[in-house]
């Protein structure tokens, strides 16, 4: 093999490439653009509907209200319920959506609280279970009666002589331990090693498959088999052409996300959490530099397979069939990342695509477990000299370059 | 327009694609393989996770075990946790996720408990926010502490020689009126439409760019422009066709996607037990009713962008962006609270989204379903009016 050749084959495919206006698209500007849309625009309006819905008055509706006046009072009184007349069609109306909630007491509730020593008296709340609103009003209701039956067990202890702090003996205190940059670790490093990988995968898909089934559609392909390069200088030339671009589109797709959550903080970081709280960001640029060494075998990878299993197409269609099943290969493991609870392992460090993305999630919150990150690297560099050596193996068969 | 020439066209269009072997795999086979290999997927993945999870129980240290022996010793016979012996470095350890939580005794805990019923005692547990085991431990330690904190009150309060119903006041009960059908619907009726609406814009790409941009690549389309057939025929035919194969890959991923639940509602039922799943078939028809109309403004608009390119890639380019356009009124059903009304039932897409959604959870509002169906209908012959104009114009059809 010799550099020069490569390095020859390397420079016409990329000035192919960047002929082509698509390649052009799909390295720099879908990247780009995704996750200001994805992060900011969903996130924000999923967000907004959420606290829309939190300040709407629910509608609720208080069946047997004469039995408990005060309770009855304070639900009014709070804001927080839009209190409707009585229907005897209740449950269906929650069922229907058009009622939130509803709550009924039991006859006597306030007189038997008051009656010291009696029985004790009974509330039912109905609500629609898995529906967002319905369980947000029924959230406030129990808040509202909690405290109310708080009062009212500390005014019976009282009277008896004893204190209101008797009724809480340990008071819990939580204590965070993890420092910000591992507690925002945990939050984003599950989403951060997923986009990486979908768009390593998605900046290869292209370019390997118009620099294989693309060039035997065009005809060209004998040409250049024809020339003095050599199969394996050829196949390196293609592949390293297919890497740079699918890094290329990883790196960009970084920066972008790190733009996004440096302008629009806030927004990206509630919705990726999906919690509501103030949280600023930290990452390490050493992290985020860890990460990359660790995703450059699996674009190696990404990079060689696509190569290999496009070239067996008669042309770019036919490779898109091919290659479709592969980003679904490709995608279920890099989402298990996602997954709250899985944690990196010696068996899990040596599953591909996986092993990666939960290392990444380990680096971006501050940890470095370098044992991992040896058997994750070394795997998967492994896995991505077996796949290169297939694809030049495949350039060898005639059977595969001209099949007919 | 001859029905007689549509018939033509399209016969000549489907047995074109039929001869295809890639619109075999991604009409097809894609989507009958597609969800079930995801449910297997993830079902593997869940079990081996959630099995690991149960198998390892979480470790715990207490700090000052000496101040409170008693719920100590709660804690150390609670199988939830492992009790690791005390070490300088636990904040590490945490922070390295080798330990998930520590709970601190302050001296005299539970000394002062028993002599000072007057003052709260405080104790602390360290974690780790936002970590997912942690957090759990956090919330089993809590509840334990919440127990003991239960038992020292009610012992106080058979001191003061008062009855214990004293301290719970009344009895609050809870009580689901959702049918099982409407609860197990909300949830299918988030992700159900989206993936309906995108399977229904996907099924209609390849065949749209195949039948134009590619007739043009293949040089045919002046052969048949110039065969006796009017363009209405011609577009009309072609269109259908479109229609057809969009209108089969969604029908056949959704029964793969319900064969599949049902398959997986059968295992779940036999962990959780309560999971009911009921998507009756009135409702599937429904919202079968409500993607026709919008399969055809997908299929109108994909012959309409992708006759202006030049070749088959050239139409990917422009139809890319497409997808990004549907995907997030598409989403509309995954939004928790956002609910339709007559204005948002004029929105292409989301209206069908959000009504997909109501129907899938049992509910029928008649008048909107109408109106949604006649809005997209009104879409779709737009649509299909400037495909036709498209089709009439060289300058789109030849264009250099």
């Amino acid at each position: 093999m010799n550099l020069k050749n490569i390095r020859v084959v390397y420079n016409k495919e990329r000035m192919d490439m960047l002929r082509d206006r698509r390649t052009v698209f799909n390295m720099l500007l879908f990247p780009l653009i995704m996750f200001p849309i994805i992060s900011i625009g969903f996130n924000r309006m999923e967000n907004m509907f959420r606290e829309k819905a939190k300040k709407e008055a629910a509608q609720i509706m208080v069946l047997g209200a004469a039995h408990a006046p005060e309770l009855d009072a304070r639900l009014r009184a709070s804001g927080k319920f839009e209190i409707l007349p009585l229907a005897a069609d209740f449950k269906q109306q929650i069922s229907d959506k058009k009622l939130r909630a509803a709550v009924e007491f039991s006859p006597g509730f306030e007189q038997a609280l008051h009656a010291a020593g009696g029985v004790s008296p009974t509330l039912t709340l109905y609500f629609y279970r898995t529906e967002l609103r319905s369980e947000l009003a029924v959230r406030g209701l129990e808040e509202l009666i909690g405290k109310y039956r708080t009062e009212i067990v500390q005014g019976r202890v009282v009277s008896q002589g004893m204190s209101a702090a008797s009724l809480t003996p340990v008071i819990t205190k939580e204590q965070n331990v993890a420092s910000a940059e591992k507690v925002s670790g945990v939050r984003m490093g599950a989403i951060i090693p997923y986009f990486i990988i979908i768009f390593c995968l998605m900046g290869a898909l292209h370019p390997a498959m118009d620099l294989t089934a693309g060039e035997k559609e065009r005809g060209t392909l004998e040409t250049i088999l024809a020339s003095a390069v050599s199969r394996g200088e050829l196949v390196m030339g293609k592949f390293l052409l297919v890497l740079t671009t699918s890094l290329i589109t990883a790196v960009i797709s970084l920066i972008s996300y790190s733009a996004t959550l440096k302008f629009a903080p806030s927004a990206a970081a509630r919705g990726v959490s999906g919690a509501a709280k103030d949280m600023t960001i930290h990452f390490s640029l050493q992290a985020v530099l860890m990460v990359f060494v660790m995703v450059l075998p699996l674009a190696v990878l990404f990079a060689a397979t696509l190569v290999a299993i496009s070239l067996m197409a008669r042309s770019y269609k036919e490779a898109q069939s091919y290659t479709g099943p592969i980003m679904l290969a490709a995608i279920v493991p890099a989402i298990a990342s996602i997954l709250p609870g899985i944690e990196l392992n010696p068996a899990l460090a040596l599953i591909p695509v996986l092993n990666v993305s939960l290392v990444s999630k380990e680096l971006l919150s501050g940890s470095l477990p370098w044992a991992s990150i040896a058997v994750v690297f070394i795997s998967t560099s492994f896995y991505a000299a077996i796949a290169l050596a297939i694809a030049v193996l495949q350039f060898q068969r005639e059977e595969v370059l001209f099949r007919a | 327009m001859a029905a007689r020439n549509i018939g033509i066209v399209f016969r000549k269009e489907l047995m074109d694609m039929l001869r295809d072997r890639r619109t075999i795999v991604s009409s097809i086979l894609v989507p009958i393989l597609t969800f079930p290999l995801l449910m297997l997927g993830f079902g593997v993945l869940a079990t081996i996770v959630v099995r690991k999870a149960t198998k390892e129980s979480p470790t715990v240290m207490i700090l000052g075990e000496s101040n409170a022996p008693a719920l100590a010793k709660l804690l150390r016979e609670d199988k939830q946790f492992e009790v690791v012996p005390p070490a300088n470095d636990y904040v590490q350890r945490i922070n390295d996720k080798k330990l998930r939580a520590v709970v601190e005794f302050p001296a005299g805990f539970e000394d002062n408990i028993r002599s000072k019923p007057n003052e709260p005692q405080t104790l602390t547990i360290y974690h780790y926010e936002g970590e997912f085991r942690s957090q759990n431990v956090l919330n089993n330690l809590e509840e334990s502490v919440e127990k003991y904190n239960a038992t020292v009150v009610a012992s106080r309060v058979a001191a003061a020689k008062m009855p214990a119903a004293v301290l719970s006041a009344f009895d609050s009960k809870k009580e689901n009126v959702a049918s099982a059908e409407k609860v197990t619907g909300n949830i299918l009726g988030m992700i159900l439409p989206y993936f309906v609406i995108i399977l229904c814009l996907t099924g209609a790409m390849y065949p749209a760019m195949d039948s134009t941009a590619g007739e043009k690549e293949r040089g045919t389309i002046e052969t048949i422009l110039a065969s006796p057939v009017g363009r209405t025929d011609l577009v009309i035919g072609k269109f259908l066709l479109v229609l057809t194969f969009s209108i089969v890959t969604t029908a056949l991923s959704v029964l793969s996607f319900s064969g599949s639940v049902l398959v997986g509602a059968e295992m779940l039922s036999r962990v959780t037990k309560s999971f009911v799943l009921a998507l009756s078939a009135k409702s599937a028809a429904v919202v079968f009713l409500m993607i026709v109309p919008l399969a055809a403004v997908f299929s109108a608009l994909l012959l309409a962008i992708s006759l202006i390119a030049r070749s088959y890639r050239e139409a990917q380019t422009y139809v890319g962006p497409l997808i990004f356009i549907v995907i997030l009124p598409g989403m509309a059903s995954m939004l928790p609270g956002i609910e339709l009304n007559n204005r948002l039932a004029l929105v292409p897409i989301l209206n069908v989204s959000l009504v997909a959604k109501d129907i899938f959870a049992g509910q029928y509002h008649w008048n909107q379903i109408g109106l949604i169906f006649a809005s997209t209908c009104v879409y779709a012959a737009l649509a299909l009016y400037v495909a036709v104009r498209q089709f009439n114009r060289e300058e789109v059809l030849f264009r250099s």
